[in-house]
């Protein structure tokens, strides 16, 4: 493939980390804004550690910026993708049942990363997929008595 | 004594040590899976056997998954059980200078040692290391998180400040779910599944497999493959050694792994981070940590072995486990009818000892596992992305499910998981928060607890200070925080390698 | 933007899916009328949730009935571990379950009734639970170190009046069996001691009574029997334990202690009562089979044989103890 890897994408690492610690620490406090009691001490003190903290990265990150490359275009084509059929997966993945969606999701996964986008190459990921779970689903509910899920849609549950 | 050395030599138990030491090895060996997992696998079995066989298998899954987990540390940086989480930080970069060989036969032998030095500590310091153990109450338990809390320094590679946060946020995880001893529901945003709080497995497997997997998946363009393989021979002359010729390493570990083994709160996982975090310590060339040196597999991986016989220390001489395999191992003595303590000992010498020699000998079995398979299994590294990125998440998945059949422990392990990559895209590194994960309920506990202590003629002081192994802890703790400014007066070159220790590949 | 690669990749997923999707769909089962349900209950294996991590009380109490009741029923047991939140995760789930009857819980008293009692939100009530038997129990115990300050319970209490507030009573966490019994004797003794909330399960807190962290402890029989090092004061009930004949109880000495621990199997609220009563019933003749009874004492518990009929009744019974002493909880462990 070409060297050329597209755009790259930066972010000041210090920033966006601060920024995120900082808004969990706050859902934090404002969730146990009514609270009263020992039970919440800990959890505060550690939330406002977070924001001192987060807060203190904020700072830095204005004062000497720590920009990192996060993305280029290549490599956020298959990671954006993939990322999100993990999501989509880990939704379905109760609802639709274990054995269709890992099937799916595991072949279309081989399939992509082998890059060869053919139909051969898709049927044998398919099948690839379809043993490996099948074989995981009778190892875990037999053996081991591990209830995967089959599917709440199937069942009106 | 004698008796039960005899009685594990019998054919029978030798083929169920090994057996089981195997099964356990593969169970740890895939992320997702761990030694509780595969001791709880064996439950309907061990329960139907005979007790001493039901124990030798126990103990020998035990400690195989204890190794088993160290594999995928090393070769695709995805600790296989979250004791093997140290693993990776030499495990990892050492198969990515294609000595992958190299590291799995340093974790072989390195966890061979820690189960016999482990094993040896149980079959004779027994009684004094649980009466050791009794010392420890609620105000213990709390310093030992508080010293446990200046790991983070070190685990944080690059900017401390980051490690820190990082640690922070972890132990405000850790308090989703029900307080500990103060009986109130914490952050489950009315889902009852959260009761429970986030368990290790998908926490661990959420920030360490998935961004791991994500890693492949982004860079497989120009990575097909983590690496090529490379034949190398003399690897495991190689190894031995380079271990054997500097002992204070293995031997070091082992007792931190022993002494860690016997509290029941800490685990494997703690041992083999402070066995780390002490071997680059006292190291001549602490730069060399993090970077891919055995000598950093082996104080991960012997730690974490010996704490697995060290945890049932307290099971056979106090009827309390310090593991939960050892609670699977209790379990099985009660269904026999059979009571951990002086009387069992007594009674049932047979059984107590050829369980322990069983524990003892293990490490023998491991060594030839890793002797033997080490140059097979390090072609694992060698395969291509499109085979390991999909199975490191299948097994993730199904092992997060697996763990406590509980459907938000996957949500949980993929909201860790994307949160993992963020933050490891902005050079936050994922080790401080699983020990804030870790420790933060411990500290919590014990806090709680000691508290509770305080009351009529027990003043702030008595109770947290005034107590001889909480002394030494706090002492510990701030020697600990300090280190890096001592260090860097008595050994100018220590001190930057000891931040940059523990590095992510 | 999106390569030719991508292009492929979202219309043969979808292609995959609902080819997988109706493959799977296309199994489907017979089904039978609610009397013949309950006619040839069980037919298939019966899942026990078991609410705690492997190797625990509750896990015993399942293995200990586990091969007798499939040889009863005729169908398999398979036990699954479902923990978290001290039982809540597994018993929240548990009352989600079809009330087919293929699905039972291993319940624990007094965790059943006082969680929802003392959280606000456990997943659970107790009411959605149809307990179908109760079949092991154990009195709680006030346990302490043997040979040490206190060998009768006479000496301890006197102590405890004459130095108010200075005594600890170490228990597991809060709201469990361990503040329960403390505040009944409490109650009714009006003695003023510390109540110590410690984590971990029994095991750590029996440690830290050895260890000299807590003067004493309140747990259970089951903890007395075969411990080294370690005797009971006194326990709770009206008759005294048979395998601790020596240990006196509480209301022999005038106090009213009468929580205990109570181990059963329950099912989801909207099981046909036939299917219950017929594992209820099953259970409850596995208790009774020779050796049973000596092993459970043998172990500090005792036999408890209360079937289907009376389960609910015996629950509404300790509900309402638990009701009347739940201010003073509070009072206890702030």
């Amino acid at each position: 493939m070409s060297g050329d890897t597209g755009r790259t994408w930066t972010v000041n690492s210090d920033l966006a980390g601060g920024g995120l610690l900082v808004v969990i620490a706050a859902v934090a406090l404002v969730y146990a804004r009514d609270a009263t009691f020992n039970v919440w001490i800990f959890p505060r003190i550690t939330a406002i550690v977070l924001a001192i903290l987060g807060t203190g990265l904020l700072i830095k990150g204005w004062l000497s910026p720590d920009r990192r490359k996060v993305f280029d275009d290549q490599g956020a084509n298959t990671v954006l993708p993939f990322a999100v059929g993990l999501i989509v997966y880990g939704v379905l993945f109760s609802r639709v049942g274990f054995v269709p969606t890992t099937i799916v999701t595991y072949a279309a996964a081989t399939w992509v990363l082998r890059r060869r986008f053919t139909l051969r190459s898709a049927a044998i990921s398919l099948v690839i997929g379809t043993v490996i779970t099948l074989v995981l689903y009778q190892v875990f509910t037999r053996v081991f008595y591990v209830p995967l899920p089959e599917g709440t849609w199937w069942q009106g549950g | 004594m004698l008796e039960g050395l005899s009685g594990m030599l019998a054919p029978q138990m030798v083929l169920t040590l090994a057996l089981s030491t195997l099964g356990g090895a593969i169970v740890g060996g895939v992320p997702g899976l761990t030694a509780t997992m595969a001791v709880a696998l064996l439950v309907p079995f061990t329960f139907a056997l005979e007790p001493a066989v039901g124990l030798v298998a126990i103990g020998g899954t035990f400690v195989g998954a204890m190794y088993g987990g160290a594999i995928p540390a090393c070769l695709i940086n995805t600790p296989g059980t979250p004791s093997a989480l140290a693993t990776t930080f030499d495990g990892f970069p050492l198969t990515r200078q294609g000595k992958g060989q190299h590291a799995l036969v340093a974790a072989g032998i390195s966890s061979a040692a820690g189960a016999f030095i482990g094993g040896l500590a149980l079959l004779l310091l027994s009684p004094p290391l649980a009466e050791f153990s009794l010392r420890f109450g609620p105000p213990e338990f709390f310093w030992i998180g508080m010293f446990g809390l200046t790991m983070i320094a070190s685990l944080a590679s690059g900017s401390l400040w980051k490690g820190l946060a990082g640690g922070a946020l972890g132990m405000l995880l850790s308090t989703i779910g029900i307080a500990p001893a103060l009986a109130h529901a914490r952050f489950t945003f009315g889902m009852p599944g959260l009761l429970g709080g986030l368990s290790m497995v998908p926490s661990l497997v959420g920030l360490f497999a998935i961004p791991q997997a994500l890693r492949l998946v982004e860079a497989h363009r120009e990575r097909p493959r983590i690496v090529e393989y490379r034949e190398s021979r003399g690897v495991a002359a190689e190894v031995a050694r380079a271990l054997v010729l500097h002992p204070m390493t293995l031997i070091r570990s082992s007792a931190i792994g022993t002494i860690v083994g016997i509290l029941p709160a800490a685990g494997s996982p703690i041992a083999s981070l402070l066995s780390y975090n002490e071997a680059v310590r006292w190291s001549r060339h602490p730069d060399t940590f993090g970077k891919g040196t055995v000598e950093g597999v082996a104080a991960a991986e012997a730690a974490s072995n010996a704490a697995a016989p060290a945890s049932m220390i307290p099971l056979l001489a106090l009827g309390v486990p310090g593991s939960p395999p050892a609670a699977v191992a209790l379990g099985a003595l009660l269904l026999h009818g059979l009571r951990p303590g002086q009387a069992l000992y007594a009674e049932h010498a047979g059984i107590v000892y050829t369980f322990i020699w069983s524990m003892v000998l293990a490490g023998f079995v491991i060594m030839a596992i890793s002797m033997l398979a080490s140059r097979y299994l390090v072609r694992i590294a060698a395969f291509p992305v499109h085979v390991l990125a999909p199975l490191i998440l299948l097994f993730g998945v199904v092992g997060s499910f697996a763990i406590r059949s509980n459907v938000l422990d996957v949500g949980v392990m993929l909201s860790f998981g994307l949160l993992g990559y963020l933050l490891d895209k902005m050079a936050f590194s994922a080790g401080p928060i699983v020990l804030g994960l870790i420790l933060g309920p411990i500290v919590e506990s014990g806090l709680v607890s000691s508290l509770a202590m305080v009351g009529t003629g027990r003043s702030w002081l008595d109770v947290f200070v005034f107590r001889p192994i909480s002394a030494a802890l706090i002492l510990l703790t701030l020697l600990s925080v300090t280190w890096p400014i001592i260090s860097r007066r008595l050994l100018p070159s220590a001190a930057p390698a000891i931040a940059a220790a523990g590095e992510d590949a | 933007m999106k390569s030719r690669s991508e292009e492929y990749g979202e219309p043969l997923l979808l292609i995959g899916l609902s080819l997988v999707v109706a493959l799977l769909t296309a199994c489907g089962g017979a089904t039978e009328s609610q009397a013949e349900a309950v006619a040839n209950y069980p037919r298939r294996p019966i899942t026990w949730i078991v609410a705690f991590d492997p190797g625990g009380g509750s896990d015993i109490e399942a293995r200990r009935v586990q091969s007798s009741l499939e040889d009863k029923l005729g169908t398999r047991i398979q036990v699954q571990y479902r923990s978290g939140g001290g039982g809540a995760v597994g018993w929240s789930d548990l009352v989600k379950q079809n009330g087919d009857g293929y699905t039972v819980g291993g319940l624990v008293i007094p965790h059943i009734i006082i969680q929802p009692l003392a959280l606000d939100d456990t997943g659970y009530a107790t009411e959605e639970i149809t307990p179908v038997a109760w079949n092991v129990s154990a009195p709680a115990a006030l346990l302490v170190v043997e040979n040490g300050r206190f060998e009768t319970i006479e000496q301890f209490m006197t102590y405890a009046r004459e130095h108010p507030g200075e005594l600890t009573v170490g228990g597991v966490e809060t709201f469990s069996t361990s503040d329960l019994a403390l505040a009944q004797l409490i109650d009714s003794s009006g003695i003023d001691v510390d109540y110590v909330p410690l984590t971990g399960g029994a095991g750590p807190l029996l440690n830290s009574l050895r260890g000299g962290h807590v003067d004493a402890v309140m747990l259970g029989t089951s903890h007395a029997v075969g411990a080294d090092g370690i005797a009971a004061l006194a326990v709770a009930g009206s008759e005294r334990f048979e395998t601790l004949p020596d240990v006196p109880t509480f209301k022999e000495l005038g106090y009213e202690v009468t929580i205990e621990y109570a181990w059963g199997v329950g099912m989801p609220a909207d099981t046909p009562d036939a299917i219950a009563t017929k594992f209820g019933n099953a259970v409850i003749e596995v208790m009774k089979e020779t050796g049973v009874a000596e092993a459970l004492l043998a172990g500090g518990l005792s036999p408890l044989l209360i079937g289907p009929d009376e389960a609910a009744q015996y629950v509404a019974r300790q509900k309402t103890t638990y009701e009347a002493l739940m201010p003073l909880l509070d009072k206890l462990n702030r």
